[in-house]
């Protein structure tokens, strides 16, 4: 009885509101729904605050004049300024009102799919996709958005139903085509997903979409291609349909945030000219934010625009002051550049800031290594080491500077334990190979030790560098025919390299081999290996 | 009756957490803490060790207290009832750490039988050995570890099967106060920064010499070759092999599953095994994590507590090593896609032999709407339960739960445990800038159930060892004993059984770390009974 009761009153109440709305057409003018709060706008800029107290105070002057079209588009163009701003609970009610007005325009229903998405409220949000796909069934990225829904919620069967419909309005859909393998996946329908996500594939070579195919081929049991393709991952939120109502967002705000984050989201994508773009609004929006100015230093360099780009970096420095990054960034320009002292200076203040800051150290290091200043690069060495003793890199600079600094025997202590802790980097045994075989001091020399590292690392590596040191073995052992022999190798090496430089100087040696002398210089004065390069 | 019951100042729990935020929004002051549930004095229950904060600005006071240590003094009536009673022993145990303490592992370092702990802080971090007379030793300086910067979760593990645990420690992030970044939400909105805005630091391993001496291993064992801002971790045997692995869980980067390779060597598998990222392929913002057989198939099982909007992960083990996240097949995903978790465990709420999950939860960014209303602190959220429906399902009995699921905190470390020994599993939980609260099973309780304490020749937990209970129709339920897992903090090292209304247990079997198997009879029940290496049960 209670449930045919209020089976009549909500007829009761849809025949009041059916009548309400003939009335509204008949008089062409709009019933407006009370009018929401606005909610606490405190936090978003200024400018964008006022538009949207604006927009809201005109649908209050507007109340019961113009059409239902008219006054849903105003309700659901403040419900979308909310949208964009994050402001999602606060759009909500704009966009139902605008739903009530018009009931039959999709965008209403679907921007609140949308909303309530982003609310983390799947349950409703899927009621929204599904009415905005009822209304409009060839709109591709509502079927889409209902879909991915779908799987949210562990639907996958009638999540794969709406991507199949998608495929049948845009075949070319990527999105399309990925979700539907996506949820051919939840099902452990291996074969369609392979089939779709391959064909996704074909349509868009991207991450995501590698990724998805790899769990696939590691689910049957496919190492070789699961390996392949699992290595490429990427998130399956950034595979999306081309969706001009919520594309439309970003581009009602105008603030420097909005600019900020569309700058960012296009350095994401290598998208150097819009990343640009948008980073340069960003900071005349936000002339105070050194992140800003930051970020566009950064899209500038990679666009190949260095000066603006140093504009830009020496602009965070100054609304920035504390902040290292930004000292550490101009360094790196400065190396580009060969000006080792204003790298030298830059490091050196991003290190003050941030001890700490491996990069900053590693690069301050090598910086002054390669401007001989090879006694102060030790300690910075030690201090990248100390924030991570992984660093390669910088362990291996360590030793060059010991050798640098005509300390032989440490160097080769050095080398010795680094090749011990990662036996993964030749280059430490190598260095080892070379102190042992062509150290001045006899007692860090040892020919048998040197040749039986050298002759380890030839068996994966031939390169001319390897057959240098060879040679320099054979020859503290005596075994002059053979250094003879290797060295000719190095030499004609050298030479096909377009290293004259060295073949010269291992010509010199050879002369000394021939005359059976060995060699007591294990690296040139000039060996690019004193001269570390700039960090890439 | 409300599956648990809020006991902590009752019982003389009373620790309330400062985080020491001064409006700067410094993101360490959002990231502790955790809590240690481990028996200090070896009487038979549980004691907890409360990570307390410090000041961060300069010129700022410091706080009150510090951490302190809570002594269990449990008392059994002769009617069976229980009434748990702490004690704040910080004095005279001779703990004086003034740091901000971040978390807690706990395992016994030097095989004397007294249970340990390592304080991850932000700050130098601390080696409590236990003397084993009611005092700790702060041996850090002498123990041969190096302190990798700002640390949060730590994991006591046996890598190489030699009877001693060895330590891994996770770092965060590279990060001072005075080079604090001015963070803004897209809105506009000053608000903490997420991990991505600094420099993550590799986590270091150490291998224990014997008698409480540690090498430092991190370079040799490959450990630091990748790693992101880790924030969980977790030791566990992931592809059955019989050699423990190590989990790592980044905040907002690929997480790395670290396969024992023998010989002190370790390889991350995480892409292959498909525990790197989540279903979408998206790296998370991870926090806590556990491992548990959720589907009592013989294999562990991960769960993974994430930022808002991303839900938690269940990662499902294929038996082989191979994992499929079914968080979203199973129900899980979407009723926590609204909140932060952090402190997430697998224990069996009920007793019904399934296990089930508690997540704690509290944001690490402002909410809107509590910042509309004016509220101080913006970022609390209510615990979660999940019922596990033994058909791979998980109900939200949340409701059902009490009074203290209702309770909107920011929650962080939670430790699991029978803290009254009743034979269901309670819980410690750790709130940021909040007060501790202790959280006492009345549901399991109703149910039959087996508790087991491994140990070895002296008397040690065995950190590592899987238990199996082998029921009466033939099923056999394996549990690990593992101290670590959850978020930042420490638990029981027993395991439970819950049994339901009819189980039955027939033998009970071991697997120790050291891969040696042993099994008894055992048909026992509703009772904690103490399993010895070579040495049988009692």
């Amino acid at each position: 009885m209670t449930r045919r009761f209020l089976m009549v009153c909500a007829v009761a109440v849809c025949l009041g509101e059916c009548s309400r709305t003939r009335e509204n057409a008949a008089d062409s003018t709009a019933a407006v729904p009370a009018l929401p709060p606005l909610g606490d706008l405190a936090g978003l800029d200024e400018s964008l605050q006022q538009r949207i107290r604006t927009e809201h105070a005109g649908l209050a002057g507007a109340a019961g004049s113009g059409s239902k079209e008219q006054a849903a588009d105003a309700y659901g163009r403040l419900g979308m300024l909310l949208l964009a701003s994050e402001r999602y609970a606060a759009s909500a009610p704009f966009f139902a009102a605008a739903r009530t007005l018009r009931p039959e325009d999709m965008r209403w229903p679907y921007y609140l799919g949308h909303v309530h998405t982003r609310l983390q409220e799947p349950d409703k949000a899927v009621t929204f996709f599904e009415e905005s796909s009822r209304i409009d069934p060839r709109y591709v990225p509502s079927l889409i958005w209902l879909g991915e829904t779908y799987l949210t919620l562990g639907r996958p069967a009638e999540a794969e139903r709406q991507f199949a419909a998608a495929i049948a309005i845009q075949p070319a859909s990527v999105a399309a085509w990925f979700k539907r393998g996506r949820a051919a996946l939840a099902v452990r329908d291996y074969s369609n997903a392979a089939a779709y996500l391959e064909r996704a594939l074909s349509l868009s070579d991207s991450d995501p979409i590698h990724y998805q195919l790899g769990l696939v081929y590691r689910a049957i049991g496919d190492r070789t291609r699961a390996e392949q393709h699992l290595k490429r991952t990427g998130d399956a939120a950034s595979v999306v349909p081309d969706d001009p109502l919520m594309d439309s967002l970003p581009g009602l705000l105008g603030t420097g945030a909005a600019y900020l984050t569309r700058g960012l989201e296009a350095v994401d994508r290598r998208d150097w000219p819009t990343a640009v773009l948008n980073l340069r609004k960003a900071s005349e929006l936000s002339p105070r934010d050194a992140a800003v100015h930051l970020n566009l230093g950064t899209a500038l360099f990679l666009s190949g625009d260095r000066a603006a780009a140093r504009t830009a970096f020496e602009t965070a420095i100054r609304v920035g002051p504390e902040l290292p990054k930004p000292h550490y960034t101009l360094g790196l320009l400065a190396e580009t550049e060969a000006r080792d002292q204003e790298a030298i200076d830059h490091f050196t203040s991003a290190v003050r800031l941030d001890p700490n800051y491996l990069e900053a150290q590693a690069s301050l290091a090598d910086a002054l290594r390669r401007s001989g200043k090879v006694q102060e690069s030790l300690a910075h060495y030690l201090k990248a080491l100390s924030v991570n003793p992984g660093a390669s890199q910088a362990r291996f600079g360590y030793a060059m500077a010991l050798v640098r600094l005509g300390r032989h025997r440490d160097a080769a202590a050095w080398l010795r334990e680094a090749s011990a802790m990662q036996p993964e980097q030749a280059g430490f045994a190598h260095a080892l190979a070379r102190l042992l075989a062509a150290a001045p001091e006899e007692s860090v020399r040892n020919g048998h030790e040197a040749a039986q590292i050298t002759d380890a690392l030839l068996r994966s590596n031939r390169s001319w560098t390897l057959f240098e040191t060879r040679a320099m073995a054979a020859a503290e052992l005596g075994q002059f025919e053979d250094a003879t022999q290797w060295q000719q190798q190095a030499i004609e090496g050298a030479t096909s390299a377009g290293q004259p430089a060295a073949a010269a100087h291992m010509q010199r040696v050879l002369d000394g081999y021939r005359r059976r002398q060995p060699c007591r210089t294990p690296w040139r004065p000039g060996d690019p290996i004193f001269f570390p390069r700039p960090a890439a | 009756m409300d599956w648990f019951v809020e006991q902590a100042q009752s019982s003389g729990l009373d620790f309330v957490h400062v985080n020491g935020m001064s409006g700067e929004r410094y993101i360490a002051e959002i990231m502790g803490p955790g809590v240690a549930l481990f028996d200090y004095d070896n009487d038979g229950d549980l004691d907890i060790y409360a990570v307390q904060g410090q000041a961060l600005r300069k010129g700022d006071q410091p706080p009150q207290s510090q951490d302190r240590l809570f002594r269990n003094d449990l008392e059994v009536r002769a009617d069976g009832s229980r009434v748990v009673r702490f004690t704040d022993v910080t004095t005279p145990a001779g703990l004086v750490p003034r740091s901000y303490g971040m978390g807690v592992a706990a395992g016994d370092i030097d095989n004397d039988g007294w249970i340990d702990l390592y304080l991850a802080r932000f700050g130098e971090d601390a080696l409590l050995r236990n003397n084993g007379d009611g005092t700790f030793t702060d041996v850090f300086a002498k123990s041969g570890l190096t302190d990798p910067g700002w640390t949060v979760a730590a994991s006591f593990l046996d890598i190489d099967r030699d009877g001693r645990v060895d330590l891994f420690v996770s770092s965060y992030v590279r990060y001072s106060p005075s080079a604090d970044i001015n963070c803004v939400a897209p809105s506009g909105v000053r608000d903490y920064c997420s991990p991505q805005s600094y420099t993550p630091v590799p986590g270091r391993l150490f291998w224990n010499k014997g008698s409480g001496r540690f090498q430092d291993i991190s370079i040799t064992s490959g450990i630091v070759k990748e790693y992101g801002p880790a924030l969980g971790t977790l030791a566990f045997d992931a592809n059955g092999d019989g050699w423990i692995d190590l989990y790592v869980a980044n905040d907002g980067a690929e997480n790395q599953l670290w396969l024992n390779r023998r010989n002190r060597m370790f390889e991350n598998g995480a892409v292959l095994a498909g525990v790197a990222v989540n279903a979408a392929g998206k790296p998370e913002g991870s926090m806590g994590v556990d491992a548990g057989d959720f589907d009592n198939d013989g294999d562990e099982d991960l769960v993974i507590a994430n930022l808002t909007g991303e839900g938690s992960t269940l990662y499902e083990n294929d038996g082989k090593g191979g994992f499929q996240d079914i968080a979203a097949a199973t129900g899980l995903r979407t009723r926590s896609l609204p909140y932060t978790g952090f402190g997430t465990a697998w224990f069996d709420a009920d007793n019904d032999g399934w296990l089930d999950i508690l997540t704690v939860n509290g944001a690490i960014a402002t909410i809107q709407s509590l910042a509309a209303a004016g509220d101080p602190f913006p970022l609390h959220q209510r615990k979660q339960l999940f019922r596990n429906t033994g058909s791979r399902r998980f109900e939200d009995v949340t409701g059902a739960a009490g009074a203290a699921f209702s309770s909107s905190e920011v929650g962080r470390g939670a430790a699991f445990g029978d803290i009254d020994n009743d034979g269901d599993t309670d819980i410690v939980v750790a709130n940021n800038n909040g007060r501790m609260r202790l959280l006492l099973n009345q549901r399991g309780q109703s149910s039959r159930w087996i508790g087991v304490r491994a140990v070895g020749p002296n008397r040690s937990d065995m950190l590592g060892a899987l238990v199996g209970m082998e029921l009466s129709d033939g099923a056999v339920r394996w549990r690990r004993v593992r101290s670590d897992g959850s978020y930042a903090s420490a638990n029981d090292p027993r395991v439970l059984f819950g049994l339901g209304q009819s189980g039955q247990p027939a033998r009970l079997r071991v697997r120790w770390p050291d891969g040696r198997a042993e099994d008894w009879p055992l048909t026992t029940v509703n009772r904690w009974v103490l399993v010895q290496e070579g040495a049988g049960w009692r």
